[in-house]
């Protein structure tokens, strides 16, 4: 109530729904990295390692505490473009309570738009800004745990290790990765395994023992009776995984997982289209501009000169690539806003909009 | 002035136009980037300054009234730079590059009575798409105004030049009331040939909101927060509000009321191909040259040619367009109506006054 009376004010006031979006231009020039909406952290240390870049963060006070296992959105201005993506937070708890640090193990797509431009735009001492913690990928320490990670996968995971102060469960931990030049968190491995006795580490090098299948998972390295399952890694891993697990007598509530991939970019014009407006979801079929699919599967939605100039139909995509039928011009694969009526999709594309009314 | 009659090119010829100004918009598209952010927010600093200083600057009328002056004029430019250069170029969808939260057209709202998602209806999509076309562009004399002789003279256009000084005068209320007055929904029979994309009630809705906050912020909110000086800084907000209308209005008039900005008829732009619809807007509209601080004033609309044919280029970007367009005008032999700001809106009154008699 009061806060509806708030914003109503504010919309009075300055057309802004809080007073911090209306005076960020002034909070600006006197501290250039405010960002009325986000979380600003200063970055203390980069360092590249096993394909990746781990950022170490400082944030201010008032930066909500986080669940391991949780991930958040890194905003990162690149030549002049906000530009977000979701990575998983892979430091310990601890290090937030006691000395106000994040850190994020990034992964370098050499052909990705962010990632790869990380490099040169960012230095120590530049500010970036994240968005709270969000996920519910946590870990409960009612039971024994079973936590298998697959290259990058491995954030998360381990965040939830290194969080836990004292390990009162039997844990078996499985981390796959090809080659020592790709083992991330090389360094801290040994001392972990020395702080607790109930954990049973495994580190897979899959360039010398061969692929990890569920199978020899499930025979070879044994998980503890009545585990609960963690899994993290890309899609067909997750599934795989989450498959056998559950053919093997394990309760699906007992698995948890999360997955992650850099989306492949077909050039069949047909692609899956998922519009999700409020609560109602629609599959579009056919092709052409995600507008006429949405036409043809009898939605209205607004639009207006249906030529790309006057960004009615403007929405949000939260993932996909889709193409400017103007340009030529592939969009990220990840969440922005794209306007319908000339985005043609090039894979399968999510778009979540209140905006749209039908 | 160009005053030579424009004869019209053939399909080929309008092919070709139109392959040239796609390709200059590709290339300045190709160089979006850091310079426009810091265009952007340095613009809305100086807007929110300007905005601030003139508000509190009202107090000093507690010494003296005179002080009432520079603030009026500190406000009417802070509403000015909202309306022109920040609020139309960025709900034309100008900046959505720069994926700012609140700086994108669909989240930004204005400082004037109008609905920003009402202007962009009428506006980006009506006017942008069927520029100076009788019967279909309404911003063509506003329904108000006789401007050709393909329009049947009315008793009332006999006096139509008090009727466009009353409009300048109540400007931002022409503009809210704008699509509301073409859906016929208080007065008048609904037109067949109208159809909308929202219903009477959301426009009503939308139009009451907006103008309920404007009304309450300039005349309640704002007078009662400086309480002793109450009287003085209402009629403050109201000389504000009268500048930013006189002025909005003389600029608009320039850009599509010149002499030589011509009509088009229905049926000659029936089906048109882009080179037409490019034609068709370097034809309709009129720029006039001045200094930096001039254009940034009108929000760069005194590049109405440039802005018409690219309409969500970032908009400072135009004058340094106008004589690669200029040329290509001339390649084609299209007529490049341009002058001076006076001697433009000189030919905007006369065409007024030539128009009021049959």
């Amino acid at each position: 109530m009061l806060k509806a009376i708030y914003q109503e004010i504010c919309q009075t006031l300055f057309r802004r729904s809080d007073l911090s979006a209306a005076a960020e231009p002034l909070i600006r020039k006197i501290l250039p990295w405010y960002r009325a909406g986000f979380y600003s952290a200063r970055i203390l240390q980069m360092k590249p390692e096993a394909g990746c870049l781990r950022l170490r963060l400082k944030v201010f006070t008032g930066f909500p505490l986080f669940k391991a296992g949780q991930h958040l959105q890194l905003r990162v201005c690149i030549n002049g473009v906000e530009m977000e993506r979701t990575f998983s937070i892979c430091s310990p708890l601890s290090l937030l309570q006691e000395q106000r640090q994040l850190e994020l193990a990034i992964q370098i797509q050499p052909d990705g738009r962010f990632t790869s431009a990380l490099a040169s735009v960012l230095r120590p001492g530049s500010y970036v800004h994240l968005s709270q913690p969000q996920g519910e990928f946590v870990m409960q320490h009612d039971k024994p745990a079973c936590l298998i990670a697959a290259g990058t996968g491995v954030t998360p995971l381990f965040a939830m290790l290194s969080s836990v102060s004292r390990l009162i469960t039997p844990m078996l931990f499985v981390y796959c990765y090809r080659g020592d030049e790709r083992l991330l968190f090389a360094n801290e491995w040994p001392a972990l395994q020395a702080r607790f006795p109930l954990l049973r580490l495994v580190l897979w090098d899959t360039s010398q023992r061969g692929r990890l299948t569920p199978d020899i998972l499930l025979q070879q390295l044994k998980p503890f009776a009545d585990s609960r399952f963690y899994l993290c890694g890309p899609r067909h891993f997750t599934t795989d995984f989450s498959t056998v697990i559950q053919a093997s007598g394990v309760a699906a509530d007992q698995i948890h997982s999360e997955s992650f991939g850099a989306l492949v970019r077909v050039a069949d014009p047909s692609q899956p289209v998922h519009l999700r407006l409020g609560r109602q979801s629609y599959q579009l079929a056919g092709q052409g501009s995600i507008l006429q699919r949405a036409e043809q599967a009898g939605l209205t939605l607004p639009y207006g000169c249906r030529r790309g100039v006057c960004m009615q139909c403007l929405c949000d995509k939260s993932s996909g690539v889709v193409r400017n039928l103007l340009t030529g011009e592939l969009s990220d694969p990840g969440s922005g806003r794209i306007q319908l009526c000339i985005s043609e999709a090039v894979s399968a594309v999510e778009i979540n909009s209140v905006e749209l009314k039908v | 002035m160009d005053n030579k009659v424009t004869l019209k090119p053939d399909q080929t010829q309008l092919d070709a136009l139109a392959a040239e100004l796609d390709q200059l918009l590709l290339r300045e598209k190709a160089s979006l980037g850091a310079a426009d952010a810091r265009y952007l927010q340095q613009l809305v600093f100086w807007q929110r300054l300007c905005a601030l200083s003139g508000r509190l600057g009202m107090l000093l009328c507690w010494w003296s009234w005179w002080w009432l002056l520079p603030c009026v004029l500190l406000l009417a430019l802070a509403k000015i730079l909202d309306n022109m250069e920040i609020g139309h170029n960025v709900l034309h969808g100008q900046y959505d590059f720069l994926r700012h939260p609140t700086l994108n057209s669909q989240q930004f709202e204005w400082d004037i009575v109008c609905d920003a998602k009402s202007w962009q209806r009428t506006h980006n999509f009506e006017h942008h798409t069927f520029t100076n076309i009788l019967g279909q562009d309404r911003d063509f004399g506003y329904g108000l105004l006789r401007l050709s002789d393909d329009l049947r003279w009315r008793v009332q256009n006999s006096w139509q030049l008090l009727t466009y000084l009353a409009l300048s005068t109540f400007f931002q209320w022409g503009i809210a009331y704008h699509e509301l007055a073409a859906q016929r929904v208080f007065f008048g029979r609904k037109k067949a040939d109208r159809h909308s994309q929202v219903t009477d009630q959301q426009l009503k809705q939308a139009f009451f909101t907006k103008a309920r906050r404007q009304l309450i912020k300039d005349y309640l909110i704002y007078p009662l927060l400086c309480w002793p000086v109450a009287l003085p800084v209402l009629i403050g907000n109201l000389a504000a509000n009268l500048l930013r209308n006189w002025w909005t209005a003389t600029v608009i008039f320039c850009g599509h009321f010149t002499e030589q900005a011509q009509v088009f008829q229905p049926q000659e732009c029936a089906d048109e191909s882009r080179g037409h619809w490019y034609y068709r807007q370097m034809l309709g509209s009129s720029n006039f040259s001045g200094p930096r601080w001039l254009h940034i004033l009108t929000g760069h609309l005194s590049c109405q040619i440039e802005h018409h044919l690219f309409p969500d280029l970032p908009a400072w970007r135009y004058p340094a367009l106008s004589s690669q367009v200029q040329q290509i005008a001339g390649k084609y032999g299209i007529a490049y109506n341009t002058g001076s700001f006076a001697a433009q809106y000189l030919t905007v009154l006369q065409r007024i006054w030539r128009y009021s008699r049959p």
